[in-house]
């Protein structure tokens, strides 16, 4: 049996019934995502890092969309400085992976080895729409 | 340190139903879990789901209507640690096919993410629970001596 504490004090005041609303201290207030885009020698390396969630997936493809503009002859989306992603962010590596094929672009998803983002990565099935390589 | 205590503490949030909340939602779930004897892998596992099903909630419970409320109540009970994320909005059938999004990507990652997920949707909305089994210490230990237990979160999740 155990109580959930945090810093060995009890969450709540002692017979508490509680209501703790997450506060400043509980991280950034909205989600934030860094997209970096690289192209030379016709090859587009495209590295997304923060964090990726529904409240940024869409902007977050849009400029992963202009990385892979102009006709590439090879995509690398580089997720290794990813920290978090959920459904909707997979839902673009699936689009995206869609795309490249119809696209005859080569493709691939570069992923931290362990953490959130593999976790979702290898639960989702990624792999069947882009080939994904783990990276330490 | 205080005595060890058996009796079951619980923490609720209401968050508005707006993506910009998922956020801090899960940092706050970083800071609850990493006070709890898990590996940093069932603390994401549990972080994901909750992400999910809150995710959900936000997408669908209260498209065309009023924008409404989420609530997360996390407890523990003697073996296992329970999540409860509540919408008082309408349960919308995942549509199929992969144009489909959220919700029907979403319950399939949760349900594999997490052993026992319950999904009840009535009138009154929907509440999703999410159940996952947690060792106790031997009396003698203290939570954070379990390998990997300590420390990660916060670090790496945290700003």
């Amino acid at each position: 049996m155990f109580a959930l504490r945090v810093n060995d004090r009890p969450v709540l005041p002692a017979g508490g019934d509680g209501w703790v609303a997450p506060g400043r201290d509980d991280g950034p207030a909205a989600t934030q995502a860094t997209v970096v885009v690289d192209r030379r020698d016709g090859t587009a390396h495209i590295a997304v890092s923060g964090e990726l969630d529904l409240a940024n997936a869409k902007a977050v493809e849009q400029q992963i969309l202009r990385g892979v503009g102009g006709g590439p002859t090879a995509v690398t989306l580089d997720l290794t400085g990813l920290r978090y992603i959920d459904s909707a962010g997979l839902w673009i590596l699936f689009r995206l992976g869609r795309h490249l094929a119809a696209a005859k672009i080569a493709g691939e998803v570069v992923v931290p080895a362990d953490g959130p983002v593999w976790r979702m990565v290898e639960t989702a099935g990624v792999a069947a729409a882009i080939p994904v390589r783990p990276r330490r | 340190m205080p005595p060890p205590s058996d009796r079951t503490e619980f923490v609720h949030f209401t968050l508005p139903a707006d993506a910009a909340h998922l956020c801090r939602l899960r940092h706050a779930m970083y800071g609850f879990l990493g006070a709890l004897p898990l590996c940093p892998d069932r603390q994401d596992e549990i972080v994901l789901a909750v992400g999910e099903a809150a995710a959900n909630a936000v997408e669908h419970a209260y498209r065309d209507q009023e924008p409404g409320v989420i609530d997360v109540t996390f407890w523990t009970e003697g073996d296992a640690l329970c999540v409860q994320i509540r919408d008082h909005g309408r349960w919308r059938e995942p549509s199929s096919g992969p144009q489909s999004v959220g919700h029907g990507l979403g319950v399939v990652l949760m349900r594999r993410l997490i052993d026992c997920v319950l999904i009840h949707h009535d009138h009154r909305g929907t509440t999703v629970l999410l159940r996952h089994p947690v060792h106790s210490p031997a009396p003698d230990s203290r939570p954070d001596v379990v390998p990997g237990a300590a420390g990660r979160p916060a670090g790496a999740h945290r700003a």
